[in-house]
C-alpha cells in the first residue's frame, strides 16, 4: 500500500468535509437531521455543471453563485415547508425532508434527464509530483476550499451578530428568544447556510464524480458519518472527521477491495456511535439528541 | 425497626458540580419521609440517583439489605420503588386508564398482570386517587391537578413498597394540595413508604414523620417538622444568614418560628 | 368543585372519544368486515385478469410489509429506515437455501425469517441504544453496507443475481399459488399485529414510545421489549422477502435491497396511521393504487409522486388516515347521532 493512498485519503476526506459542514450546522442548531442534503449538493452541482458548459466558468469560481442560489432555496425551504413541523417529533422532520428530496430529484430528472454528465477542466488529471507522490491540481484546490470553508464559517459565527444570533439559538432557543431573537428567522437562515455549504461541496464534487441527479446520494450517508465522527457544535468537527473518513475509506478499499468502501462508512458510524457518541470534538449541550 | 432505604456517603457530582454531596439517611419502615431545601439543593438529583437515572459519583443507596445503585432502573422498579416526577410526563397515545394500568403491568408484580388484571387495578386506583370517570380521556384533555393524580396512580399501580414524590403539590391550589395530603397519608396507612420532596411547606409539614434539610447537596438537618422549623441552620438556608441573625436577636420561642412555615 | 374545574370537566366531556357503537358491536362488526374482505380476496383471483391477480399480490406484499415495519416503528417509535435489509436477506437466505441445497420453500423462507430475527438481535443491542434520528441514519446505512457485502458473496450470486428454480406449471396456476401465499402471510403479520397491539408487550412498547425513560421507571425492560420488537419486524419482513424471492425468481442486491422501497412502505404505515393494526393496510393499498396509477400513466414523476405524498401527508395527516378519520369524520357521525336523540 503506497502513500499515495494516504494522499488520495486526505484530497478525499476534503471533499467529505465539505459535504459535511452544512449537515452537521443544520444538524447542531435545529436538531435536524435533513435527508435533503444529498439533494441539495445535487443542485449545487448542476449549477456547476451549467456555468461551466455554457459559460465555461471555472468550477472552483462558480462555487460563489452556487452558495447563492442554494441559500435562497434553503431559504425558501425552510421556511414553508419545515418550519411547520420544526419542535414536532424527530421522525416527522426526518421523513418530510426525505419526501423533499424524492421530489428535488425528480425534479431533476425531468429537466436534465439521468444522463451522466461531467464537467472537464483543462487541468483535469494533471497535478504535482512530488517524488513518487501525485498531488492532483484539482484536489488540492478542494483541500484549500474545505480548509478556508471551516474557517469562514467559524469566522462567521464567532464574529459576525448573526452567527451569534444562531449559536445562541442553538444553545437555548428560549433564552434567545427572549433577547430578541426572530426565530423563524434564524432557523431559515441557518438552513439557508446550510444549503450554500451544500452548494460548495456540490460544486467540486463535479470534479470527482460523473453528474447524474444522485449524485449526492452517497454524500448523504458520508455527511451524517462526518458529522457524527467529528462531533456536532465544533468548528473543527467536520473536516476533522472528513479527513479521518476519507483516508479510513482508500485505506480500507486498498486493503478490502474497493467493493467495500460504502460498508466502512458504516462500520466506523457504527463503532463511534457505540464507543464515542459525541464524537471527537461533540459538545454535549449543542442541540445533540443523545 | 428495619430501615427500608440506606443512603451511605452518596454523592453526584456534574463535573466539578457536587450536586449531592455525601449524603447520608435512611428511611425507616412505614414512614413518611419528607426532603426540603431551597431550590438547587439536589433534591431532585438524589432521587434521580435511588431510581437510577443518574449513575452514583460515590456512595451505596441499600434497598431491603440489598445494594441497589448499579441496577438499571426498570430493575429499581420491579423491586418495589415507584417514583412520580417533578415534571408530569404520562405517556402520550394512552388514555388515563392505559397508562396507570402500565404500571400494574410492568411494575413490583411477580411476573406482570395481563391486560384484562391490570385494567382491574387500573380502575381501583384510579378510584383512590379521585380519577375514577377519567378513565377514557386523552392524556392532554385533563386538568393539571388530574394530571398529578395521574403520576400518583401510574406510581402506586406498581404496587410499590417504597414511593418516590418529586412535587406533587407543585401547581395546586390550597383545596387540592389538602386532598393530594390525605391520599398520601392513606397510601401510607396502607403500608407505602413514603419519601417526598415538597416546596409546599404547609403539606410536607403536615403529613411528614421526619424531615431531611439539603442545601448545595449536604443534608444540613434532619429531625422531626417541628425541630425542623426551629433549626438555626434550615432557616438560615432559606432565608439567609440576616435573618436567621437578626431572629437569634429577637429570640423567643418555637412560636414565632412555626410561623415562618406557613 | 372549583368553577374553573367545573367548566374543564364539561369541555372534557365533549372531548371524551365516544361513538354510536358498543365495543361489542364494534368488535362484531369489525369481524364481519374483515370476513367479507377474506371470502372477496379468495373469490377474486378467479374473476380478474392476470394483470389485476399480480396488482392485488403486490398490495398484499406492501400490506405485509407496512404491517411489519409498523411494529417497531409504529408501537415502538423507532424509525427504521432501513428495513429493507430484512426483505433483502429474507429473499437472499431463501433463494440460497433453495439453489444451494434444494431446501423446499416453506423451509427456506421460515429460515429466511428467522435469521432475520437473529440478526436483529444482534444488531439490535448496540444499534437500538440509538436515539431518533441517529437509529434511522444507522438503518440506513446497514441497509447499504449489506446491500455490499451480499453483491461481494459469491454464493448469492454476487452482482449477476440471483435464479431460483422455477416451479413448472401453469403461469395462471404459479400467479394464484402467489397470490394465496402472499394473502396468507399478510393475514399472518396483520394477526401478529394484533396479538402485539392487545397484549402487555404492545403496551410496554407504546410506553416506550411516549417515554423511553418514564417506561424504565415504571419497571419496563426497554432494551428487552425494543430487541424483541424489532425481532418480531424482521421475521416478517425477511418471510415476505422469502416469498418476492419465489414470486420474482430472479433478482440483483439492488432490486431487494432498495432504500426506496422502505422508504414506500414507511410512508404507507404514515399514510394509514401509526400504531394501529388496520392502518399500515389501508396505507398500503392506498398508496399502492396511486403508484400502479402514476407509473402506468406518468413514469417519469413516479419518484416526485412519492415525495409529494410524503410532503403532504406530514403536512397535513401526520397521524395517518385512520386517525384523520377518527378525529374529523366520527365526531361529525355522532354529532349527527346526538342531534337525532335531542330532537
Amino acid at each position: 500500500m503506497s502513500p499515495q493512498v494516504i494522499v488520495n485519503g486526505i484530497v478525499l476526506g476534503a471533499l467529505y468535509a465539505c459535504v459535511g459542514m452544512g449537515f452537521s450546522l443544520v444538524y447542531g442548531v435545529m436538531s435536524i437531521t435533513n435527508l435533503s442534503h444529498g439533494a441539495l449538493i445535487m443542485l449545487g452541482s448542476y449549477v456547476t455543471y451549467w456555468l461551466f458548459t455554457l459559460w465555461g466558468v471555472d468550477p472552483f469560481l462558480s462555487i460563489v453563485p452556487a452558495m447563492a442560489v442554494l441559500t435562497v432555496v434553503g431559504y425558501v425551504m425552510q421556511r414553508t415547508v419545515i418550519n411547520r413541523v420544526m419542535g414536532g417529533e424527530p421522525r416527522i422532520t426526518l421523513i418530510l425532508t426525505y419526501g423533499l428530496q424524492l421530489l428535488i430529484i425528480n425534479g431533476a430528472l425531468i429537466a436534465w434527464k439521468g444522463d451522466y454528465r461531467a464537467v472537464t477542466t483543462s487541468y483535469a488529471g494533471k497535478g504535482l509530483a512530488i517524488g513518487s507522490l501525485i498531488f492532483p491540481y484539482s484536489r488540492m484546490g478542494v483541500l484549500l476550499i474545505a480548509i478556508v470553508s471551516t474557517i469562514a464559517l467559524h469566522l462567521f459565527m464567532s464574529r459576525t451578530k448573526l452567527g451569534h444570533a444562531i449559536t445562541a439559538t442553538a444553545l437555548n432557543r428560549r433564552g434567545a428568544e427572549l433577547c430578541g431573537v426572530d426565530i423563524n428567522t434564524i432557523y431559515a437562515v441557518t438552513f439557508g447556510i446550510g444549503a450554500a455549504l451544500a452548494a460548495i461541496a456540490g460544486s467540486i464534487a463535479t470534479m470527482v464524480y460523473t453528474l447524474t441527479p444522485y449524485i449526492g446520494q452517497p454524500l448523504l450517508g458520508r455527511a451524517f458519518v462526518v458529522t457524527v465522527l467529528g462531533g456536532v457544535g465544533s468548528f473543527a468537527g467536520p473536516l476533522v472527521g472528513g479527513l479521518i473518513l476519507g483516508v479510513a475509506e482508500t485505506v480500507g478499499a486498498a486493503l478490502l477491495g474497493s467493493n467495500f468502501q460504502e460498508a466502512i462508512s458504516f462500520i466506523i458510524l457504527v463503532i463511534i456511535l457505540a464507543v464515542l457518541p459525541r464524537g471527537i470534538f461533540g459538545k454535549r449541550f449543542f442541540g445533540g439528541a443523545l | 425497626m428495619t430501615a427500608l432505604l440506606e443512603l451511605h456517603a452518596v454523592s453526584k457530582h456534574f463535573g466539578g458540580l457536587a450536586a449531592v454531596d455525601k449524603v447520608e439517611f435512611a428511611v425507616e419502615q412505614g414512614e413518611i419521609l419528607g426532603i426540603i431545601g431551597p431550590n438547587g439543593a439536589g433534591k431532585t438529583t438524589l432521587l434521580n440517583c435511588i431510581s437510577a437515572l443518574e449513575p452514583l459519583t460515590a456512595g451505596e443507596i441499600v434497598f431491603k439489605g440489598q445494594r441497589i445503585d448499579t441496577l438499571k432502573p426498570h430493575q429499581i422498579a420491579q423491586l418495589g420503588i415507584g417514583r412520580t416526577f417533578q415534571i408530569v410526563k404520562p405517556f402520550i397515545g394512552l388514555t388515563v386508564k392505559e397508562n396507570v394500568a402500565v404500571g400494574a403491568m410492568y411494575g413490583h408484580t411477580a411476573r406482570g398482570e395481563s391486560v384484562g388484571k391490570a385494567m382491574h387495578q387500573a380502575q381501583e386506583i384510579m378510584e383512590r386517587v379521585n380519577l375514577a370517570h377519567k378513565g377514557d380521556y386523552a392524556t392532554d384533555e385533563i386538568t393539571v391537578a388530574d394530571r398529578k393524580r395521574l403520576e400518583l396512580a401510574r406510581a402506586l399501580a406498581m404496587q410499590p413498597e417504597l414511593l418516590l414524590l418529586d412535587e406533587v403539590m407543585a401547581g395546586l391550589n390550597p383545596r387540592e394540595t389538602d386532598e393530594m395530603m390525605e391520599v398520601a397519608q392513606e397510601i401510607n396507612r396502607r403500608g407505602v413508604t413514603i419519601l417526598i420532596i415538597e416546596h409546599v411547606m404547609r403539606a410536607i409539614m403536615g403529613i411528614s414523620h421526619r424531615i431531611v434539610v439539603m442545601h448545595h447537596g449536604k443534608l444540613i438537618a434532619a429531625g422531626t417538622p417541628q425541630e425542623i422549623a426551629n433549626d438555626d441552620r434550615v432557616i438560615e438556608a432559606y432565608l439567609g444568614e440576616r435573618y436567621a441573625a437578626a431572629k437569634r436577636a429577637k429570640s423567643t420561642g418555637a412560636d414565632s418560628t412555626a410561623s415562618l412555615w406557613q | 368543585m372549583s368553577t374553573s374545574d367545573q367548566e374543564m370537566q364539561k369541555a372534557g366531556e365533549g372531548a371524551k372519544r365516544r361513538s354510536i357503537f358498543t365495543p361489542r358491536t364494534q368488535r362484531l362488526l369489525s369481524i364481519g368486515f374483515v370476513a367479507i374482505l377474506l371470502i372477496c380476496a379468495a373469490v377474486a383471483p378467479f374473476r380478474l385478469s392476470g394483470y389485476w391477480v399480480r396488482v392485488l399480490t403486490g398490495m398484499f406484499m406492501y400490506a405485509a410489509l407496512a404491517s411489519s415495519l409498523n411494529i417497531i416503528l409504529g408501537y415502538t417509535g423507532y424509525a427504521d429506515f432501513g428495513n429493507i435489509v430484512y426483505f433483502g436477506m429474507g429473499a437472499y437466505v431463501t433463494g440460497v437455501l433453495m439453489v444451494t441445497w434444494r431446501v423446499p420453500l416453506p423451509l427456506a423462507m421460515l429460515a429466511g425469517g428467522l435469521f432475520c430475527s437473529l440478526f436483529a438481535i444482534i444488531i439490535g443491542l448496540p444499534i437500538l441504544r440509538l436515539k431518533g434520528n441517529y437509529f434511522a441514519i444507522a438503518t440506513l446505512g446497514l441497509s447499504q453496507a449489506m446491500r455490499e457485502i451480499v453483491r461481494n458473496m459469491r454464493i448469492t450470486g454476487g452482482g449477476m443475481g440471483l435464479s431460483l428454480p422455477l416451479l413448472r406449471v401453469d403461469p395462471r396456476v404459479f400467479n394464484l399459488i402467489v397470490y394465496f401465499m402472499m394473502l396468507g402471510i399478510l393475514a399472518g403479520v396483520v394477526i401478529i399485529s394484533y396479538v402485539v397491539s392487545h397484549s402487555r408487550f404492545g403496551y410496554g412498547l407504546r410506553a416506550i414510545k411516549a417515554d423511553e425513560n418514564g417506561a424504565a421507571v415504571m419497571g419496563i425492560d426497554t432494551t428487552k421489549w425494543k430487541v424483541r420488537a424489532w425481532a418480531i419486524t424482521a421475521f416478517c419482513t425477511g418471510i415476505v422477502g422469502g416469498a418476492y424471492a419465489f414470486w420474482f425468481v430472479y433478482f440483483t442486491p439492488p432490486d431487494v435491497f432498495e432504500i426506496l422501497m422502505s422508504t414506500k412502505y414507511l410512508v404507507m404505515v404514515y399514510l394509514g396511521g401509526i400504531g394501529t393494526v388496520a392502518g399500515p393496510v389501508i396505507g398500503a393499498f392506498l398508496l399502492e393504487f396511486i403508484s400502479d396509477y402514476v407509473w402506468g400513466r406518468f413514469l417519469q414523476i413516479h419518484v416526485g409522486v412519492l415525495g409529494a405524498a410524503i410532503v403532504l401527508i406530514v403536512l397535513f395527516m401526520p397521524k395517518g388516515f385512520i386517525h384523520m378519520v377518527r378525529s374529523r369524520i366520527l365526531p361529525l357521525l355522532t354529532r349527527a347521532g346526538a342531534h337525532e336523540e335531542r330532537s
